[in-house]
């Protein structure tokens, strides 16, 4: 089953962050990766991705940098600050406290 | 036959419309694209399929212009400087504009304490003509989208090839070049009216002094603001003997130009603005180096250069205004090398540096690569002809004085 609009906008940014925690990496990668994961279910479009990317750069979360590729491509490196790191921590920690509420809800471990 | 160029075009014309997308954005969509197009050809899709996916899955141009609304706001004010900040690195423009100042301020201090003012290196025709000749050159090799791509992309830390700035700073040169010839042709064209060499000479100097400041700038700085820390100089790299004997040879000749008009001892070689001049140089195209490496050094010693030439045109200038006070003159002249001597120093020294660190740092043997020394031969050699000249004018002057 695939995600909602909503649900995919409101994960894109803790995804990011996650991803770019491991290793520096670039839009089309990006996408990729979150359909590898997701097995397929969840399918980010560039329509949704640049603009977070954008907002996260601008925000001071994410540094980018321009390199070329191995194929001689003008691409756009993005990885993490450190104020990307300790947002991250924040929204999985948001992340958590949502998902043991609703574990909790349907009768498992309380939060 | 399907053209996924023109297709792709056409679908980033469509976002460029939209104003709000700035050139940065759409360089980064069309990179996904052409990655997405190429895997799913890979893959065994046509090319039309292929862009057809991949225009599917980019989704609807307004609905990526709406995201981006929401982003930075609908006002006009927000979108001008969202499209800005895309368009320039802030603080590869910042370091740049502290450099250039930075720069100016030395270079018109080194002006200012050999006893120069402002409106003597002010001349709108020399302005005009090396602005219109380089302009006019470079539209001629390039287009202006070529030219406005390379210098926004430089500003934006983009990977860019340095052929552009190469190409400008050499046309900024030969422009220079030319109103200094064409100066020349009406000095002995008027060789019969005093009053009419003057103005003449001015124009030559002036235009060559352009010339070097547009390629100091345009040229030598965005060359700077390119360069990979991994990038290895091909120029020249001066072999320390050969390096040091010009540079004796010219230290001499100024030493033998002093020593004539009466002065010894080495104080008659310090020279506080030809320094200050020499380092406005380096700050100049300092500024635009992003991170500095071991491969900006080659820059670095060119700013050095550039300079100094810019030093010594100051100081004729400056003589040439004082032509009536010939005990002026003659020191005067023997002070106008001082800032090409320090540069030609410095340059040979942040060369000779930058080239062993650098092969200490590839792991190659430096004395096993071949140096490209013609062209500065060529230049040191001229230098010295100049200076013997000048040596020879100063002295018949001082005897003319004497007696």
């Amino acid at each position: 089953m695939s995600l909602s609009k909503d649900l995919v906008a409101a994960t894109a940014e803790p995804l990011v962050l996650s991803i770019l925690a491991r290793s520096e990496s670039y839009g089309y990668a990006l996408i990729k990766e979150v359909h590898a994961l997701s097995g397929g279910r969840v399918a980010w479009t560039e329509g949704m991705l640049y603009p977070v990317l954008h907002r996260l750069e601008k925000q001071g979360f994410i540094t980018a940098t321009w390199k070329t590729s191995d194929v001689g491509r003008k691409r756009k490196y993005y990885a993490l600050h450190k104020k990307g790191r300790a947002r991250l921590a924040d929204q999985l920690e948001e992340w958590d406290t949502a998902h043991a509420t609703l574990l909790a809800s349907r009768g498992g471990a309380h939060v | 036959m399907f053209d996924i160029d023109q297709q792709l075009r056409q679908l980033l014309q469509a976002l460029s419309d939209k104003k709000l997308i700035s050139r940065d954005c759409l360089d980064e969509i069309e990179g996904h694209l052409r990655d997405e197009i190429d895997d799913l050809i890979a893959n065994g899709s046509t090319p039309a399929e292929s862009f057809a996916k991949a225009s599917q899955s980019f989704g609807r141009p307004q609905d990526l212009v709406g995201e981006y609304h929401k982003l930075f706001g609908r006002s006009r004010l927000s979108q001008f400087l969202n499209v800005f900040s895309h368009y320039f690195d802030r603080r590869a423009v910042v370091k740049a504009l502290v450099g250039l100042g930075l720069g100016s301020a030395l270079m018109l201090a080194g002006l200012m304490l050999e006893g120069g003012h402002l409106s003597s290196i002010i001349d709108i025709a020399a302005f005009c003509l090396v602005a219109g000749a380089t302009t006019g050159m470079s539209l001629l090799n390039l287009s202006w989208r070529q030219i406005v791509d390379a210098y926004s992309d430089a500003l934006n830390g983009k990977p860019t090839e340095a052929a552009v700035f190469k190409r400008i700073g050499r046309n900024a040169l030969s422009a220079g070049l030319v109103g200094a010839f064409s100066g020349i042709v009406q000095i002995v064209r008027n060789l019969s009216q005093p009053d009419q060499i003057g103005p003449a000479l001015a124009l030559a100097l002036m235009c060559l002094l352009y010339g070097f400041l547009a390629y100091l700038i345009f040229g030598l700085g965005f060359e700077t603001a390119v360069v990979t820390p991994n990038q290895r100089h091909t120029g020249f790299v001066p072999q320390k003997r050969s390096a040091f004997i010009v540079l004796a040879l010219a230290a001499a000749l100024y030493g033998s130009l002093r020593l004539g008009l009466g002065s010894t001892g080495i104080a008659q070689f310090l020279n506080l603005p030809a320094a200050i001049t020499v380092v406005s140089g380096v700050l100049f195209v300092g500024g635009f180096a992003r991170r500095f490496s071991l491969a900006h050094l080659p820059y670095l010693a060119n700013g050095a250069l550039s300079a100094g030439v810019i030093g010594v045109i100051f100081n004729v200038i400056h003589v040439m205004e004082n032509l009536d006070k010939p005990q002026f003159v003659y020191i005067g002249l023997s002070v106008a090398l001082l800032p090409g001597l320090y540069a030609a120093l410095v340059a040979v020294t942040l060369r000779s540096i930058g080239h062993r660190l650098q092969c200490k740092a590839i792991g190659v043997n430096s004395d096993t690569m071949t140096p490209v020394l013609m062209p500065y031969y060529a230049a040191a050699a001229g230098a010295l002809v100049l200076s013997t000249a000048l040596v020879i004018y100063a002295l018949s002057l001082s005897n003319t004085l004497s007696a």
